[in-house]
């Protein structure tokens, strides 16, 4: 017969385990999070309507990561210059994100030359907390900045922020991360188009045929979401195209490497593509030489030197997108710029193709003194994300924008 | 305090028993799984899953916990990859990023134990210290390099020397035989245990708590940064957030071991069945094809399972 102190000590034991598992479930179904439901396709004509034709094959699966609103700022004048330039983030404890400051710096020093703006770009971090991110917003506005840049830690967290910088006539760009608030002007690259360009890639590459494997990023992101089910629409008219499995390696190496061996070890099948999105495709590819499995095609959407590196050491089949924070701050400031010169956007999103890196213009990016341990970007010798003129198409009235050059930050 | 034998060999037995046939079990469900290369993958991630456990099990056992680990992980793999590409040899860099290690543990044994500051909150503390260090030093930008035979350490398809075992399993092995001869054989492994049942009373028995508590926490952060400097050998490049899934592994894997978390039981004797059990519920759930939602909800239940099945051992307290 137990006493009531072992009877105690079991049930504290079991609150432990269940609240441990409990905490597991709900994290499970935060990693959960569905696609969101498909507009009809009447509602995506109705949204695409205003976007310019040439530019509407890349917003396939728009509603993954934002939403269309056309003549965003129909009522709207901004401030004169000279401007004073702030940028938001929330979070700087990357090489991507550094870049991304240092080229706003460099294009506000530029405006600034020409009398156009403030020289110094005023700076804020909130390290992931969006609460502390919107309260720095609402500082910024406060200490008068007439431009606020910045790569929002959510969708939503900033949106009273942004009313009100609305307002007080304060233009807010988000840069490659689309909120939906109204106010804001969105410079992204879309992942729906990422993966499905990719899909297309490796269907192409496989000839209709063999083993597919995702290796996300994040669990319950909609960048995540979107990636893995464009891929899958990319390689959808291919019966022969299977994707096999759905991994998490959250966006480092060790984790990625991790998890592919243990797919490797649990699928004996052949692998014949690796879809990589982000920071992971060498550990995919290490993991795969460690199991003594033929490296597979790999496709990964940031232009990591390690990557190319890699790939020259292994003479892969891969392809990679270009896209490093600095000139990414760049196709965002470029539309800003059209907008304080009184022109009007089209539309509050402004999706845009990035370059791609393959075995045709692999030396134009690849550079001997790149190694696996790199953390450079491989930009190539043209820093430009896409041609300024590709922005020309969303605006209409006011004057010529102010003009700046895209600097290098690596 | 009289235990009985089978009660305390149950407690080692089960778990060790479960990892085998929970092998087997991934062996029926997934054809092809039963090869050697699947056996050498589930020892190298066990052997790194391992050295990580060895702190959170000892702090567990005397009351504390360390939730540090994550980031004594990555600051070591920062170091090591800063410091060897830099020209540093890798002899140097290890015993530098070593000693750095045992400060930080000492620390936090220090203000845990001496201050009377709860340890949850020390090791978060020092964790995030640790983590903004690393950022405002490399910005996020780490670049350096990793010598060869590190990569080949924890490569599944390495050896060592004459034994076909990649290094990071046979290191791994070999620290867990000194951590059991520690817990086993030593007066210092006895001071951990009693330190751990009953503070108080070891204190009466002229324990020396504070020491016991250095000791257990600087050997936490030295295991970290010999995990973080492995690390870099697996993915061939620094990155600080590579300890961060190591958080949650260590303690499932001391749970899932057997070792409660009121302390003064257990050892990581237990905590070797956990590692190669979480290891494996890792790879099955992988293998089966469920997505990351579904391998999270399974992990959950399997966890309070196995609790229930052996881990309900009550804290020595409550059965003297």
């Amino acid at each position: 017969m137990t006493s009531w102190k072992d009877r105690t000590a079991v049930v504290s034991h079991y609150i432990a385990a269940i609240t441990c598992a409990a905490f597991m479930v709900l994290a499970g179904m935060g990693a959960g999070t569905a696609a969101p439901k498909a507009p009809t396709e009447a509602e995506q004509a109705k949204a695409l309507a205003p976007v310019p034709p040439d530019a509407r094959q890349y917003y396939g699966g728009y509603w993954y990561v934002g939403d269309i609103v056309a003549d965003p700022f129909a009522n709207w004048t901004p401030h004169s210059p000279p401007w004073q330039v702030c940028h938001n983030d929330s979070y700087l404890g990357n090489s991507w994100r550094a870049n991304l400051v240092t080229e706003l710096k460099a294009l506000t020093k530029q405006l600034a030359d020409q009398g156009l703006a403030k020289p110094d770009l005023i700076v804020t971090n909130s390290n992931g907390d969006i609460n502390l991110e919107l309260t720095q917003l609402k500082a910024e506005i406060a200490q008068g900045c007439d431009i606020i840049m910045s790569y929002p830690g959510s969708a939503t967290g900033l949106c009273s922020g942004i009313k009100e910088a609305f307002e007080k006539g304060i233009l807010f760009v988000a840069i490659d991360s689309p909120v939906t608030c109204p106010g804001a002007l969105n410079v992204a690259t879309n992942p729906y188009y990422r993966g499905l360009d990719e899909g297309k890639w490796i269907a192409g590459k496989l000839n209709g045929k063999g083993n597919v494997v995702i290796m996300n990023g994040q669990p319950g992101t909609a960048n995540t979401v979107a990636e893995a089910d464009g891929l899958r629409e990319g390689v959808a008219g291919n019966p022969g195209i299977k994707v096999v499995g759905s991994l998490y390696g959250m966006w480092t190496g060790s984790v990625a490497k991790s998890k592919m061996l243990q797919f490797l070890a649990t699928h004996p099948q052949p692998v014949k593509a690796v879809f990589s999105t982000g920071n992971m495709g060498v550990g995919v590819g290490q993991a795969f030489q460690q199991s003594g499995r033929p490296l597979p095609i790999i496709t990964e959407v940031t232009n990591l030197c390690s990557f190319l590196a890699y790939w020259k050491q292994n003479n892969l089949t891969a392809n990679t997108f270009v896209q490093d924070g600095g000139p990414m701050a760049y196709s965002a400031f470029v539309p800003a710029l059209h907008v304080m010169a009184g022109q009007k956007p089209k539309v509050n999103t402004i999706f845009m193709p990035l370059p791609t890196i393959t075995e045709d213009n692999f030396n134009d990016y690849y550079d001997p003194s790149m190694t696996v341990q790199s953390t450079c970007f491989a930009n190539g010798k043209d820093l430009h994300l896409v041609p300024d003129s590709y922005f020309d198409q969303f605006f209409t009235g006011g004057k010529p924008p102010a003009k700046v050059n895209v600097v290098a930050t690596n | 305090m009289n235990f009985p034998l089978s009660r305390q060999a149950a407690g080692l037995v089960v778990p060790f028993t479960f990892a085998v046939v929970l092998f087997f079990v991934i062996s029926f469900f997934i054809p092809g799984y039963a090869n050697i290369n699947s056996l050498l993958s589930l020892l190298l991630l066990s052997s790194l899953l391992g050295l990580a456990s060895i702190g959170q099990t000892l702090t567990i056992i005397i009351g504390g916990f360390d939730l540090s680990i994550p980031a004594v992980i990555g600051l070591s793999n920062v170091l090591f990859s800063l410091l060897y590409g830099a020209g540093l040899s890798a002899f140097l860099t290890i015993v530098l990023i070593l000693a750095i290690a045992l400060v930080i543990g000492l620390a936090n044994g220090f203000a845990s134990r001496h201050l009377q500051l709860n340890p949850l909150v020390v090791t978060l503390a020092s964790g995030s210290i640790i983590f903004g260090a690393i950022w405002a030093g490399t910005h996020g930008e780490v670049a350096g390099s990793v010598p060869e035979w590190l990569v080949g350490l924890v490569s599944v398809i390495g050896t060592t020397g004459p034994i076909p075992l990649p290094g990071s399993v046979v290191l791994w092995l070999g620290i867990a035989a000194g951590i059991l001869f520690l817990e086993h054989r030593t007066v210092l492994g006895r001071w951990i245990f009693s330190a751990g049942a009953n503070p108080r009373a070891a204190e009466r028995a002229g324990v020396p708590m504070l020491s016991v508590w250095m000791s257990v926490y600087a050997l936490s952060a030295l295991v970290a940064g010999v995990t973080g400097i492995l690390l870099a050998g697996f993915s061939g490049a620094a990155d600080p957030t590579v300890g961060t899934s190591y958080l949650f592994t260590t303690v499932a894997a001391v749970v899932v071991g057997g070792t409660p978390l009121t302390g003064g039981r257990g050892g990581y004797e237990r905590t070797i069945a956990g590692c190669l059990i979480v290891t494996e519920l890792s790879t099955l759930l992988v293998g089966l094809g469920l997505d990351q939602a579904a391998q999270q909800i399974f992990l959950g239940f399997l966890i309070v399972l196995l609790v229930a099945l052996y881990g309900r051992e009550p804290h020595l307290s409550m059965r003297i």
